[in-house]
């Protein structure tokens, strides 16, 4: 394979909805209406007897309910979404955990199922012990319980078996508008690895994995498995796929005749992407 | 591009890129003649307690050179970023965060206050913080047989008699920023501020080309539903 090869240029592989319409694209300042009757929303502020955009992006409306969308937004959390994230700090009787959101998350250690009898008040030696269970740099898998209202920070929580502590694996960080929401994030691939969909645009993959069970070695195998799902994952959000469970399957079937390093190639990702969105549109058909 | 200018003022061709920098929320490249310089912004993101707000977000600004060490002359841009980022940023939306700004000055060959401005709007509108309006920086130099001469190479600054840096926002018109160095009279101040508001207009205008091509090449904006068409104007809610 050219280490060195000639610029190249992407082409679109989703079919975008509005794309022969012109767009009402506004910047930040500009009127949008001056009818004070519409409601405000994300991107929009009332100044001068006017509402005005205060991102740049395209305006959207839904009945009265004006908005802005723009291109870059961070995560906003919402209660009931599964999140990836790493701890960044150990507090009292919480952690900080960064969910690529505003603020770092919160997560608190009475909310968090502790090895032993399922559910119990949580006591000073519990609190000693904070850093044996989860510490900086760990990356945890958990559900989002509260949105701050005033600030936006989420509070998590682990009140389940399958959250928890993440072994061994690859994260990925892609855009969240690119994780479809579907009631299963958590999936177990038949191709023996386990991929994590966290709505937050933190994707994790790794070998399959149980909270009781000691984790087997890794194999060469699996490292290639787990390596070409990164990167087949890494092609559908460079061209902007959304992610759910048989995409991800259908682009690693397609994605068996190259090499793995081979899909790091722009070419190569373009054709992948292309392939599995085709394919995933005869499915829904 | 900048073609509707009248005839004395001149300025030199200008260019962006946008969203540059992989790690950041937003970043801009703003080049005019050999002036360039890039910026990179993360936020809102945590802070440290000691510097928290309860009320609205913090900015810090750094502002690097072209070559050596930090300057005194550093710490003022920094300032001067501070304050205009201040001034247009809803801060009040993001209560007890921070947005970090790095102003990397690359090349520099006049006007670089003007430069630093434009490129900062350009990142934060690309970083998508909520602003109340855009806003331009225009420089000018007035020399010594009293003409103005507009986004002066570092050649025309150092042989002109005073130097003036404005910035305007477009939601009212206003001037939000002053700077000026060396010697004129009132009069000859109201002139370079009255005439530069031509450049600003031009530079909006600017602006929001290098935003539409954007917008239209980004996939996660592609994704979204179909926003409502130019021209449908909203007079009347449903």
């Amino acid at each position: 394979m050219d280490i060195v090869r000639a610029p190249y240029k992407r082409t679109r592989v989703i079919a975008s909805q509005g794309e022969d319409l012109e767009q009402h694209i506004v910047t930040p300042g500009d009127v949008i209406t001056q009818n004070l009757d519409f409601m405000k929303s994300h991107g929009t502020a009332l100044s001068h007897d006017h509402i005005c955009a205060t991102v740049a992006g395209a305006v959207y409306k839904v009945d009265k309910l004006v908005s802005v969308k723009g291109v870059n937004n961070r995560y906003r959390g919402e209660i009931g979404d599964v999140v990836v994230g790493r701890i960044t700090e150990v507090q009292q009787k919480k952690w900080k955990v960064d969910a690529g959101s505003r603020l770092d998350s919160q997560l608190q250690l009475t909310s968090v199922y502790l090895p032993g009898n399922i559910s119990r008040r949580k006591t000073l030696n519990d609190e000693l012990m904070m850093r044996e269970y989860f510490t900086e740099g760990d990356l945890v898998v958990a559900e989002v319980a509260d949105v701050g209202n005033v600030d936006g920070m989420l509070k998590l929580h682990m009140r389940s078996n399958k959250y928890g502590k993440l072994p061994e694996g690859v994260l990925i960080k892609v855009p969240s508008v690119l994780i479809k929401r579907s009631k299963l994030h958590f999936h177990r691939l038949p191709c023996n690895a386990t991929v994590i969909l966290g709505n937050n645009g933190f994707v994790w993959v790794g070998p399959h994995f149980s909270p009781d069970q000691p984790i087997e070695p890794f194999t060469l195998n699996s490292r290639e498995t787990i390596a070409r799902l990164c990167n087949v994952i890494k092609a559908l959000a460079a061209y902007g796929v959304q992610l759910f469970d048989t995409i991800i399957l259908t682009a690693y079937d397609i994605s068996m005749k190259y090499k793995v390093k081979e899909l790091l190639n722009a070419e190569v990702m373009e054709h992948v992407a292309q392939e599995s969105y085709e394919h995933s549109l005869h499915q829904n058909l | 591009m900048l073609g509707t200018l009248e005839n004395s003022i001149r300025v030199r061709p200008i260019s962006s890129e946008l969203s540059i920098l992989g790690n950041c929320d937003g970043s801009a490249r703003v080049k005019q003649g050999n002036s360039s310089v890039m910026v990179g912004i993360w936020g809102p993101v945590e802070v440290k307690q000691s510097k928290e707000d309860p009320e609205k977000c913090v900015i810090e600004t750094t502002v690097k050179g072209a070559t050596g060490q930090g300057s005194p002359l550093d710490k003022m841009y920094e300032e001067a970023v501070r304050q205009t980022c201040e001034q247009v940023v809803i801060t009040s939306a993001h209560p007890r965060t921070c947005i970090q700004v790095i102003v990397q000055v690359e090349s520099e060959d006049g006007a670089i206050l003007a430069v630093m401005k434009n490129a900062l709007c350009l990142a934060l509108m690309d970083a998508g913080l909520p602003m109340r309006s855009m806003f331009a920086g225009v420089s000018c130099a007035q020399q010594e047989n009293e003409e103005l001469m507009w986004d002066p190479t570092a050649e025309e600054e150092e042989e002109s008699t005073a130097q003036y840096t404005f910035v305007y926002e477009n939601s009212r018109n206003n001037v939000i920023y002053v700077h000026c160095t060396g010697e004129s009279t009132v009069e000859q101040y109201m002139l370079a501020l009255q005439k530069s508001r031509q450049v600003a207009t031009e530079v909006f205008g600017f602006y929001r080309e290098s935003f539409e091509k954007l917008l239209r090449k980004d996939v996660k904006f592609q994704m979204l539903l179909p926003p409502i068409i130019k021209g449908e104007i909203l007079e009347e809610p449903e």
